[in-house]
């Protein structure tokens, strides 16, 4: 049975229940109300966002769920995303943190992550003018500032 | 002039910085780089400095080989950020930081001394590691540790102690181990911390530990319920058996400490891991053989200590079995020339069913026999491949002496879920010029690798005795290994290191024939080469790489500089198609897997 969702522009979406239901949120809110047509408000994501999620959610209605790993230690997790994630994902910056939002509001693990990796991979290997410039950020330290800021974490500098 | 530490104003409407506001996306976006690239990341701008200096801090590293010299400035920050430290990892070198660790703490909670002076003192610690920082030494050719006085030594230890009492939730601790008599703080503090999980010892690389002290220590950590992982490090050297007579009796410890652990909880952990000092006294004996017949073991991993043969309980295998059942991880050392071929090693590998992995250090699979002037083999690798053959993941070697190229080559053969196969020679390997080390014989390559799963494999050949032939049949055995993703190729050195790029070895030269066998590797990311094998690489062997390993992302040399290779049109090229291809240079005895630490 297929589930209408609602964007905050009130555009109506409708979605097998399986693919609705890669959202923790949604998945839980079907639960509480049982067997009901009526439509799912959706406050937080704009219609274009929901299109993407949706899309997301379609290619990966079948996929096995997550199972969060406790002792996992995140920086040790790979940063690879897979090849149809990584097309999906290509985006405009804007639309990449709306998706990333949408993802952790809807709670869509699988699609929070791979929009955090997206981000990431963005940095990685960046030094901060290119970061600025990447996420068109003004630097707002001066020169002293920035340069005592440095030696503070220079421990951390990749030796 | 604003402090850069104070709240951000500028850059709030950018698109990152809505996801920024959220700490938990902050968390789950960061997670993802190393500090390295956090510290970056907080020098682009105010507001994002404000966000992610406390997830930096978070783990305050700079131990082991990450260790740099702490700038002043550090201190500021350091206290600025005292609350948010969840994990300290430092080297006794940084002793001065540990006072402004313990100090920052005393101050903040003095009165006039106001909170925002000095910051929020440190009390949510769930990770301490102080260890030593370690120096190579070129001619003996292992890590020797750095050592501090034993002024600065005192005091780091107090300093710990204040920090372990103001730091209740501790679960992992990591410290080096000084003498101990029975009413010393520090064993005090360490019985206090109720949800301790795992606990480290090291040598302060100054004195070494008596065995009393060790006694002290189990006596201290045994009781808490929540340990479950025990290392008291092998590095260790024990003084001599003359003190021994002060050791509490070590069945008595282990009896009492089982009965306030079982008291404690309904159902208490029992010690999963577990680290004894190698020790072939016999003194080191009645702790192993105590602990193994107490009920505070199950083991799933367990660094064997050397046993000495004449004091070997008289079933050994017969206490393996029944004390050891869940026993997966087996790490132990037996260089060669130790008395008995290792008896206890023999019995315990068969002693302990379904091990996952094997990791020896000094490891020789021959014994010295003096009155017959010859070696005799030890059996260990057929005993591990007959007992394990079906559940071994992980195989590694590392300093080894003597292993035989058939023992080796049934590894491959016959453990077919093996993931890792590290096979590393001592640096340098002086001791014989006669028998095998490593892949150096036909025995080599006797029959077909079923370990198809393998991951990481890391050969050493001979650079002398291999026969063309026989790398031929090696390579075309690699190649079958299609899950491959990090290949090592080693040679064997020999006692002078300074020859490892010249001469002979020239028959190791990868040229794009041999290449060829390998065009299967397709999940292949990390290829490590000692100099030799890609000294002669041209255009075609560098196309190859290119054509065939689509995901090869890391390119590690092996004892030659890195600029050699970059200099050359061939690998300009490569370079210039995959962008993102990582070259990396390693110091041969730098390298972490050749590491011998003293």
């Amino acid at each position: 049975m297929p589930v209408i969702l609602v964007s905050s522009d009130a555009q109506e979406f409708k979605v097998d229940k399986e693919v609705a239901e890669r959202s923790i949120l949604i998945k839980n809110m079907l639960e509480d109300v049982g067997e009901s047509d009526s439509p799912i408000p959706l406050p937080n994501v704009t219609a274009a966002v929901l299109t993407k999620v949706i899309e997301y959610c379609e290619h990966h209605r079948n996929d096995p769920v997550q199972v969060p790993d406790e002792t996992d230690d995140p920086r040790k997790r790979s940063n690879d995303i897979e090849e149809w994630d990584m097309k999906f994902m290509q985006v405009d910056q804007e639309m990449l943190f709306e998706i990333i939002l949408a993802a952790n509001y809807l709670d869509i693990k699988p699609l929070l992550d791979v929009g955090c990796k997206t981000v990431a991979n963005i940095i990685k290997g960046k030094t901060p003018e290119e970061i600025r410039k990447a996420f068109n950020i003004v630097n707002d330290f001066t020169p002293e500032e920035e340069a005592q800021i440095k030696k503070e974490n220079e421990w951390a500098e990749d030796r | 002039m604003n402090s850069p530490f104070e709240s951000p104003s500028m850059n709030r409407g950018n698109a990152i910085h809505i996801v920024l506001a959220i700490p938990e996306l902050t968390c789950e976006l960061f997670s993802n780089l190393t500090s390295h690239e956090l510290a970056n990341c907080i020098r682009v701008c105010r507001y994002w400095m404000h966000h992610l200096e406390p997830v930096l801090w978070t783990n305050f590293c700079n131990g082991g080989r990450r260790r740099t010299k702490l700038l002043p400035e550090t201190t500021a920050a350091l206290i600025r950020n005292l609350p948010y430290i969840r994990t300290i990892e430092l080297t006794l070198q940084d002793h001065a930081v540990l006072q402004e660790l313990a100090h920052s703490t005393t101050h903040a909670s003095q009165p006039g001394d106001s909170a925002s002076d000095r910051g929020e003192p440190c009390t949510q610690l769930r990770r301490l590691t102080l260890e030593n920082s370690y120096r190579f030494e070129e001619y003996l050719g292992y890590m020797k540790p750095e050592c501090i006085n034993a002024r600065d030594f005192s005091l780091l230890l107090s300093n710990t102690i204040t920090l372990l009492n103001r730091n209740p939730l501790l679960t992992h601790l990591t410290l080096p181990f000084p003498d101990v008599k029975p009413d010393d703080p520090i064993l005090a503090a360490i019985s206090n911390l109720k949800g301790l999980q795992y606990l480290a010892v090291q040598s302060n690389g100054v004195s070494p530990i008596h065995t009393r002290s060790v006694s002290l220590l189990l006596r201290a950590c045994l009781p808490l319920p929540e340990v479950t992982e025990l290392r008291i490090n092998s590095h260790v050297r024990w003084v001599d058996r003359v003190h021994d007579m002060d050791i509490p009796d070590m069945e008595t410890i282990i009896e009492e400490a089982a009965v306030t652990r079982f008291s404690q909880t309904p159902t208490p952990g029992k010690i999963k891991a577990l680290e004894l000092p190698s020790r072939p006294e016999s003194s080191s004996n009645p702790i192993a053989l105590s602990l193994l017949k107490s009920g505070l073991l199950d083991l799933e991993s367990f660094t064997l200590p050397q046993f000495a043969g004449d004091s070997l309980h008289n079933n050994f295998e017969q206490l393996v079995r029944e004390s050891c059942p869940n026993l997966k991880h087996l790490r132990c050392s037996c260089s060669s020339g130790h008395l008995d071929g290792c008896r206890h090693m023999r019995d315990f590998i068969r002693g302990c069913s379904g091990l996952l992995s094997f990791v020896a250090d000094a490891f020789s699979d021959e014994d010295y026999d003096y009155r017959n002037n010859s070696y005799q083999p030890r059996c260990l690798i057929s005993d591990l491949v007959s007992h394990h053959r079906e559940t071994l993941e992980v195989y590694e070697l590392k300093n080894y002496d003597q292993v035989a190229s058939r023992d080796l080559q049934q590894v491959l053969a016959q453990c077919k879920r093996l993931k890792r196969f590290h096979v590393i020679a001592k640096f340098p390997n002086y001791y014989r010029l006669d028998g095998d080390r490593g892949f150096e014989t036909e025995d080599a390559t006797e029959g077909d690798w079923v370990c198809t799963e393998l991951r990481e494999l890391w050969i050493t050949l001979g650079r002398y005795s291999i026969p063309k032939y026989v790398q031929d049949r090696l390579y075309e055995q690699i190649g079958r290994l299609e899950q491959l993703e990090q290949l090592t190729l080693d040679i064997n050195r020999r006692k002078d290191p300074q020859l490892y790029h010249w001469g002979d070895e020239k028959r190791l030269e990868l040229d794009v024939n041999m290449l060829g066998e390998l065009a299967g590797l397709k999940n292949l990311r990390s290829l490590r080469m000692a100099s030799c094998f890609c000294s002669n690489m041209r255009m075609p062997e560098v196309e190859f790489m290119h054509e065939h390993w689509l995901r090869l992302s890391e390119i590690t040399l092996m004892g030659l500089d890195v600029s050699h290779l970059r200099a050359k049109e061939h690998w300009q090229w490569l370079i210039g198609k995959r962008p993102h291809l990582r070259f990396h240079t390693i110091e041969i005895g730098q390298m972490p897997e050749y590491v011998h630490y003293l």
